[in-house]
């Protein structure tokens, strides 16, 4: 009589346990209540044509200003990737404070040039920005960038605190919820990036997708921990028109900010192209490096942001005296 | 209670032991559980050591007569080195980096000619020639204004004591570069130590040697992390050059077993053992490494053995 | 080893290591401060805490599912937890021990017998339940669960009295209630455990279906009562039992001369009384009281437009509704923050917010310091969330959200010294920590008192002045000038009837002319954009009563209705 009665409790408290048990785990909230940061992300349309093929022209040949025309011919002119009425945007690197003639940044010249061709065939407006490491208002006026660009017609955005807006890449590690330099882009219909070829102590090379970090605000720096990770997530990021590598006076070491004329190498180079990974496989070859030395084209081609196999698509070569 | 005294049954003794059992498992639970410290002492601790930096008492730049300041002098710690110079920041940070001080100078007579002059305060002699070291390039001219100095064609770097200092120009005209020599001048009269030499060099012997070749590494050498304080030096060896380096240890024992440990490294990553004394052939180079004494020596990265010999005879 | 003392020894323990974690909850890394002591275990070991936070959310947070263990161990072996862990309970049997120390065997088992009165807790624990789990859902438990009740009590007036340098508003009230409490033992032992704990009414209903209890076993009882001698619960041993009272204290199978008392698999031989002493209409009438207390405390408004403006919640509140669904009044975080800034509220925040934190910058050592996110870090119930730096500071991830703000600043232009009395002080922009500082300044030139003068000489630096006296010196300060027509000069010195000037005056003064004495005022203004309402401002002030520089809770991130601009 009294084994079944506890018999009886028994198996109500267990049950009685269980249920609780049960409850328990089905409300187990380990992370609690979210706070009112609500974090509004923007994204990065995609710049590209896809019907203008994937292409690139490699021109050797001293003089910049002739060097890009050539090779924008040989992909069938500008307005083949320009139309009428774009709102184009030019990412160059604007990155430090040092003069056009020390290689560290974008050189003016070809800035003011390549202005100059998308408003020729009827851009409605060119917009250049970078977000530079030091001061921007001197970064832009010391490198030569903003005279040149305004002499041309373009419009210099520098940026500013309200001009960065979060993004999340898809499947990245290192670009979550991020501020992007996203005013200057806010509306804009094409995006060519303009890049000097450069050596770089921590990436092996600063080429067209390194040239992407301009792009990324907040306390970047510490990206630099995972270099090639960075690097391979903005090639992921940005799908640019054009991207146009300067590989006239190469900055062969002290990269990326070199400082000593005889850094740089005369290796009279300009390559544009669709393909932003494919530009770089290119480029690399001017520092003495190949391909493989740079993991981050093996993996930004991985995520499909390009291909390291330049030659495949069968580049324009041609020579300006 | 008066009387006798109750006995506990069996099943009560058992139980209570099952209880104070519990109670000590639960004080070691709670004594383990206070090492892994609460996020907020962990911001707590990050805080104080942030506010407990001190900065070094800066030495003032002054300007001389030729110049005129173009802008504000830019100072970086630490933590924004990088903000002047990006990835370089590395190199800096890894050696014992405390200060940046740089400022752009333009000439009174032509005021668009500028330059700009970078101040590494490296804390020690070591550390700045280490820096200065390593980033000398090929196209070096010499310079006579320090011990350790050079310069191209519109650049000069030196070491002065504690500071390596970089003065650059894109407008290397004439004037441009006297005045910046000037500058060089006056800062190291200024601060002394351009004269203060490290004795390592010398211990160099100095038949083939090419001339202020010599580089030092701090942190680590040839990617071996064991390998610090390595100085090396370039040898002419018919005609390829061939780099020598050396290191000090506390005491025999250890240099024989740092020199131990280098060879197992290179033989772990794909070296092969030479017949010779000490070599070892690694992606087609010679690498010899040996103890003398308190010092491990050696050659690396040699394009054939007989130069790498040659080189490593001069050290016996 | 006897049941007795065993379980001292553990009720001995677990008060020592309560009043351990209560003497560690200090923000930093030395031993005898926060490291990564469990602080708030005996808060999630606590059913209530669990229960009531799971009816206002719906959820079980983090280390509250710690309650499950204790749930489930009660459910086998009955109210363990009020005889053999609570340090409240603990207490009480101390001084119900000494109230009964004198007393004869006749007269404590009076003081033992069973009453009526005992089944009130179970009104308290349903009228709070309902309160929770219904209508306008607030979490009231916090009054009377007796965990939190004994962290708030020990923390905000036992450990300050022993010589803490630490304050807190109303903390004769919160000790008053834990005194009065300790006191009522000497009327009758154990007076909160029976008639009041909550905790106790929800362990006597979870410990219906125990599979051991106590009981008497079938055997001669000599009827001497000795049992009852030193009841804990008044569950009344020697008759039916009341099980849902008995709180495994052991002394009736202690004291029985006759081992009848055991703890075992059978019901008691003299019978049981299985659940508590409830009616129907106690049951509902606390139930309805419950439902609509919560509805009548918030017919004041303060949820809505009447809210509170001087009720600034620490960094990481949630919105108030959601907050009163979750702080249970431990005052942990009250207990932990360095500064001392953050203090009970008195009715400020309502009926509902009695204890509840809110932060008083005049109190303690400086305001809610920049880089530190104590507080939401020990909230056992996520009433305050454990902030991140990066949120609360809005870097890195949260750049764009901006900085957790707690409400801002409003300069008292009435009271603030170079606002209100020509006086120059900049206390608050110098201690302003955020950078850029959200205090910035707008400089005045004003005519002091007495400061339109005539010029009698003029000597070169030195100016002769007609009109009162002037103190020597007093001028010497740096924020004096002396304005002639359209140029100013600072004043270096001063004499009676004369002021030396820095440098002389492009064209000197004329004999007669009237000239100026100003003072340099540098007003501060509180930049909307970044204030963060962390209150260092309002503690520096040198106003020291009511402050020229007040926060209140205007602006406060967690309120988009209380938000001043547009958008931010």
């Amino acid at each position: 009589m009294n084994r079944r009665d506890f018999i009886v409790r028994a198996t109500k408290a267990s049950a009685a346990i269980a249920a609780t048990g049960a409850v328990g785990y089905w409300l187990y909230d380990r992370t609690g209540p979210t706070g009112q940061s609500v974090i509004q992300n923007v994204s990065l349309p995609d710049f590209s044509l896809p019907q203008a093929g994937n292409r690139m022209a490699i021109v050797t040949g001293a003089d910049r200003v002739k060097t890009v025309n050539r090779a924008l011919q040989a992909l069938g002119g500008i307005q083949q990737f320009i139309k009428p009425g774009d709102r184009v945007v030019l990412k160059v690197n604007a990155a430090f404070a040092t003069p056009a003639a020390l290689g560290a940044t974008s050189h003016p010249e070809l800035v003011a040039e390549v202005a100059r061709l998308c408003l020729r065939v009827g851009a409605a407006s060119v917009v250049v920005t970078d977000n530079p490491i030091n001061d921007p208002q001197s970064c832009f006026s010391l490198t030569g960038i903003t005279p040149a660009a305004v002499a041309a017609g373009a419009r210099v955005a520098m940026p500013g605190e309200a001009s960065f807006k979060p993004v999340t890449v898809a499947g990245a590690k290192l670009i979550r919820d991020w501020p992007l330099l996203y005013e200057p882009l806010r509306g804009a219909t094409k995006l060519i990036g303009i890049a000097p070829v450069k050596d770089h102590n921590r990436s092996g090379a600063s080429l067209t997708m390194k040239n992407w970090y301009g792009l990324l605000g907040g306390r970047r720096n510490v990206f630099h921990q995972d270099i090639h990770t960075i690097i391979t997530e903005l090639a992921m990021m940005v799908k640019p028109t054009l991207v146009i590598l300067d590989g006239t006076m190469t900055m062969m070491t002290n990269g990326p900010t070199g400082g000593s004329l005889d850094d740089l190498k005369q290796t009279n180079t300009m390559i544009v192209s669709t393909d932003h990974v494919a530009a770089d496989a290119f480029g690399v070859t001017l520092l003495g490096k190949s391909a493989a030395d740079l993991p981050y084209i093996r993996r930004a081609a991985a995520a499909g942001a390009g291909t390291g196999n330049w030659e495949s698509l069968k580049p324009a070569r041609e020579n300006v005296a | 209670m008066k009387g006798t005294v109750r006995q506990p049954g069996r099943v009560e003794v058992l139980v209570s032991y099952l209880v104070v059992l519990t109670l000590v498992a639960i004080a070691v639970g709670v004594f383990l559980k206070q090492s892994r410290f609460n996020p907020a002492v962990l911001v707590a601790q990050q805080a104080a050591q942030l506010s407990s930096k001190k900065t070094a008492p800066a030495t003032p730049l002054d300007t001389p007569a030729e110049f005129v300041p173009l802008g504000a002098a830019e100072t970086f710690n630490e933590e924004n080195l990088f903000e002047k110079i990006d990835g370089k920041a590395d190199l800096y940070l890894t050696v014992g980096f405390v200060e940046l001080r740089c400022r752009r100078l333009a000439l009174k007579a032509q005021p668009d000619a500028w330059c700009e002059m970078f101040v590494y305060d490296m804390a020690k002699l070591p550390q700045a020639f280490c820096v200065y070291s390593q980033q000398r390039r090929s196209e070096a001219q010499p310079l006579d204004i320090a011990t350790y100095a050079y310069r191209t064609k519109n650049s000069l770097y030196f070491v002065c004591g504690r500071y390596y200092v970089e003065v650059v120009t894109a407008m290397p005209t004439e004037p441009m570069l006297t005045a910046m020599l000037a500058l060089s001048r006056q800062f190291i009269a200024q601060n002394g130590g351009a004269t203060e030499r490290l004795p390592e060099l010398a211990l160099f012997p100095s038949a083939n040697l090419v001339p202020d070749s010599h580089i030092l590494y701090i942190a680590e050498a040839f990617g071996f992390d064991q390998l610090k304080n390595v100085f090396t030096a370039k040898y002419k060896a018919g005609n390829a050059e061939v780099t020598a380096f050396l290191t000090g240890c506390d005491d025999e024992v250890k240099a024989t077993a740092l020199a131990e440990a280098y060879r197992k490294f290179l033989l772990e990553n794909g070296g092969k053992a030479l017949p010779a004394a000490n070599a070892v052939e690694l992606m087609g180079n010679v690498e010899i490494v040996f103890a003398k004494g308190k010092q491990v020596v050696g050659v690396h990265a040699a394009l054939n053995l007989e130069a790498a010999q040659a080189v490593v005879k001069m050290f016996q | 080893m006897n049941i007795i003392m065993t379980r001292r020894v553990a009720q001995i323990f677990f008060l020592a290591l309560f009043v351990w974690f209560c003497v560690v909850t200090t923000l930093g890394d030395r031993f005898m401060q926060l490291r990564g002591w469990p602080v708030n275990w005996f808060l999630q070991l606590d059913p209530l805490v669990a229960l009531g936070t799971a009816l206002t959310t719906h959820t079980i947070y983090a280390g509250l599912i710690w309650a499950l263990v204790t749930i489930a161990l009660t459910m086998l072996l009955g109210r363990f937890f009020c005889g053999w862990l609570c340090p409240f309970g603990t207490l009480h049997q101390f001084f119900g021990w000494l109230g009964q120390r004198t007393k004869k065997h006749a007269q404590r088992v009076a003081a033992n017998q069973y009453r009526r009165g005992q089944a009130i807790k179970y009104y308290i624990l349903v009228g709070m339940l309902v309160a929770a789990a219904f209508g306008a859902k607030s979490l009231q438990t916090g009054w009377l669960d007796p965990i939190p009740l004994m962290q708030r009590s020990v923390n905000m007036m036992l450990l300050p009295l022993t010589g803490l340098a630490r304050f807190y508003s109303g903390a004769w009230v919160i000790g008053g209630v834990f005194v009065a409490a300790i006191c009522l033992n000497f009327v009758v032992p154990r007076f909160y455990c029976r008639f009041l704990c909550p905790l106790g009414a929800l362990f006597g209903v979870l410990a219906r279906w125990t599979p051991w209890r106590i009981g008497k076993r079938e055997g001669t009882c000599t009827n001497c009562e000795l049992c009852e001698n030193n009841c804990e619960g008044a569950c009344e041993p020697f008759e039916k039992i009341r099980w849902s009272e008995c709180l495994l204290c052991m002394n009736c199978l202690d004291a029985c001369r006759q081992t009848q008392m055991v703890y075992g698999p059978n019901r008691s031989a003299a019978g049981e009384v299985d659940s508590p002493d409830v009616t129907r209409r106690g049951l509902l009438i606390a139930a309805v009281s419950g439902l609509v207390a919560v509805p009548a405390i918030r017919l004041s408004g303060m949820l809505g437009t009447n809210w509170s403006p001087r009720v600034v919640r620490p960094p990481g509140a949630l919105p108030e509704q959601e907050f009163l669904e979750r702080c249970i009044k431990c005052d942990q975080c009250i207990r932990v923050c360095p500064t001392n800034v953050i203090q009970p509220a008195g009715l400020e925040a309502g009926v509902e917010g009695v204890w509840t934190p809110v932060l008083n910058f005049r109190v303690g050592t400086s305001g809610c310091q920049l880089n530190c996110v104590a507080c939401g870090n020990v909230c056992p119930t996520a009433a305050l969330r454990p902030l991140t730096l990066d949120e609360k500071v809005g870097r890195g991830r949260y750049e764009s959200a901006g900085p957790v703000r707690m409400g801002m600043a409003f300069v008292d232009q009435g009271r603030c010294l170079p606002w209100a009395m020509d006086k120059p002080c900049i206390v608050c922009e110098e201690n302003c920590p955020v950078t850029p500082k959200a205090i910035y300044l707008r400089e005045e030139f004003r005519v002091v008192r007495d400061g339109a003068r005539a010029v009698k000489s003029v000597n070169g630096t030195t100016v002769e002045l007609d009109g009162p006296a002037m103190k020597p010196g007093r001028l010497a300060t740096s924020d004096y000038f002396l304005r002639v027509g359209e140029e100013r000069r600072q004043i270096v010195e001063n004499a009676e009837n004369s002021v030396g000037v820095l440098t002389a005056f492009a064209s000197a003064p004329l004999v007669g002319s009237g000239v100026e004495v100003e003072i340099r005022l540098q007003k501060p203004v509180v930049d909307v954009t970044r204030c963060t309402g962390c209150g260092i401002c309002e503690h520096e002030c040198p106003v020291s009563g009511l402050r020229a520089i007040r926060v209140s809770a205007e602006n406060e991130t967690r309120s988009k209705k209380h938000s001043l601009l547009a958008g931010v």
